[in-house]
């Protein structure tokens, strides 16, 4: 399986962590705040974009609401696949790390 | 500042034009994206005022195009490729419809091209002659006789003597350019060709512009100089300069003459409706088939141009 990018990984991440709320802006804000650095919106658009061409990311229809000028709102989720993805990008990631020294977390591990 | 009052309505809107091109962007149907930016776009105004919003608002679209540019092409010929396998699984299920359609409409097509080609070709016909508008050819209507009883004839024969005459009694007439053809014998050197030849008085060149690839029209005066089409050099003299060159042309009533060659054409234009392979002056049908030119019943056909 190829490896997912790293914009790709966070974002996916992102999605996990949120839930039933997963859409561009608390996604954004999930990613500028782990990263931080902000992230564009069409920063966080164009992984996305990716990822459901590879069917990683689906997506459902909220009802439409005032503050958004009346728009629905696009929430995400990860598909089965999306998940296995993750699950072996922190395999990959795991694996690599092990048995890394002299690169400690900056304050050591807590 | 409060960005939606009671009525629901936002007091401050994102700029028009970059929500337009972002609509037109992002081709998806409920206008989430737009959502999403309009969201933020409302937030950022609180917090940081409208005018920083619009900003950071126009930014974004800005940003978003070269990506969503990508999509639009992506998703685009994902359907394309779709419609493709669709069209041609049709076409794989029902042989015999589709069969019928793609003949008929090839037989459409192709007649319609044709017919456009023909009618081109039909219109356009000597039209590169500079001043086409200028020339006409005296005709006559006679009755057909036996070949089809009670029926006119069209012919665009006039008598030889007409077109002079014309010019002299008609000060509206300026010119008149008389123009027969008849087979002869070719002969450069060994090889030798049944051909046409073409009489034609000096005005010729004035008249029609076929342009010379060498030599010069006034040779038209010169009884013992002739006029060949490019394609006639080719076939007798090959790659050599035919000009000066001595061609014998035997003609109908068994004269025979050495003439030299004075002029080439260049290649006729594509829709030249007549041309010429070897080109005499008129005057040189004294010497072939008539005794004078005064005979009103020798025919000849006569254009000529107005003033």
């Amino acid at each position: 399986m190829k490896l997912l990018t790293r914009p790709e990984e966070y974002v996916m991440l992102a999605i996990w962590k949120l839930q039933n709320d997963a859409y561009s802006i608390p996604i954004r804000e999930q990613v500028s705040k782990s990263t931080g650095y902000e992230w564009s919106l069409s920063s966080v658009f164009t992984p996305i974009n990716r990822l459901s061409k590879k069917w990683l990311v689906t997506s459902i229809l909220t009802k439409p609401k005032a503050q958004r000028g009346g728009r629905h709102k696009r929430v995400y989720q990860l598909t089965p696949e999306g998940r296995q993805a993750l699950i072996h990008i922190r395999t990959v990631e795991e694996s690599m790390w092990s048995g890394v020294k002299g690169l400690a977390l900056i304050g050591g591990l807590k | 500042m409060s960005l939606h009052s009671e009525d629901g309505r936002p007091d401050c809107r994102p700029p028009i034009i970059s929500a337009w091109i972002l609509s037109w962007l992002v081709s998806d149907h409920f206008n989430t994206h737009a959502g999403d930016f309009e969201e933020f776009f409302n937030e950022l105004a609180e917090e940081k005022g409208v005018q920083k919003a619009r900003w950071w608002y126009r930014g974004q679209v800005l940003r978003l195009i070269p990506d969503q540019l990508l999509e639009k092409a992506y998703w685009g010929l994902l359907m394309f490729k779709s419609y493709l396998l669709v069209g041609i699984r049709n076409l794989a299920n029902n042989k015999v419809p589709a069969s019928i359609n793609i003949v008929g409409l090839s037989a459409a097509i192709g007649s319609s091209i044709a017919l456009f080609l023909f009618l081109y070709a039909l219109n356009t016909r000597d039209n590169f002659h500079e001043n086409v508008d200028n020339v006409f050819l005296i005709g006559h209507t006679t009755d057909a006789m036996e070949t089809l009883p009670g029926m006119k004839q069209k012919w665009g024969t006039s008598p030889v003597p007409m077109g002079p005459t014309l010019v002299a009694d008609y000060p509206q007439i300026n010119k008149a350019v008389r123009y027969t053809e008849q087979g002869v014998m070719v002969r450069a050197k060994r090889i030798a060709f049944r051909e046409r030849i073409s009489f034609a008085d000096p005005g010729f060149f004035e008249m029609f512009s076929f342009p010379l690839a060498s030599g010069d029209p006034s040779v038209l005066e010169n009884p013992s100089a002739v006029i060949i089409s490019s394609r006639m050099a080719t076939k007798y003299f090959g790659d050599e300069d035919p000009l000066g060159s001595e061609l014998m042309i035997r003609f109908r009533n068994g004269n025979e003459e050495m003439l030299e060659v004075g002029a080439v054409a260049e290649v006729f234009p594509i829709g030249a409706g007549f041309s010429f392979d070897f080109l005499v002056g008129y005057e040189k049908r004294l010497d072939v088939d008539l005794d004078n030119l005064d005979d009103w019943n020798a025919l000849t056909a006569t254009f000529f141009g107005l003033q």
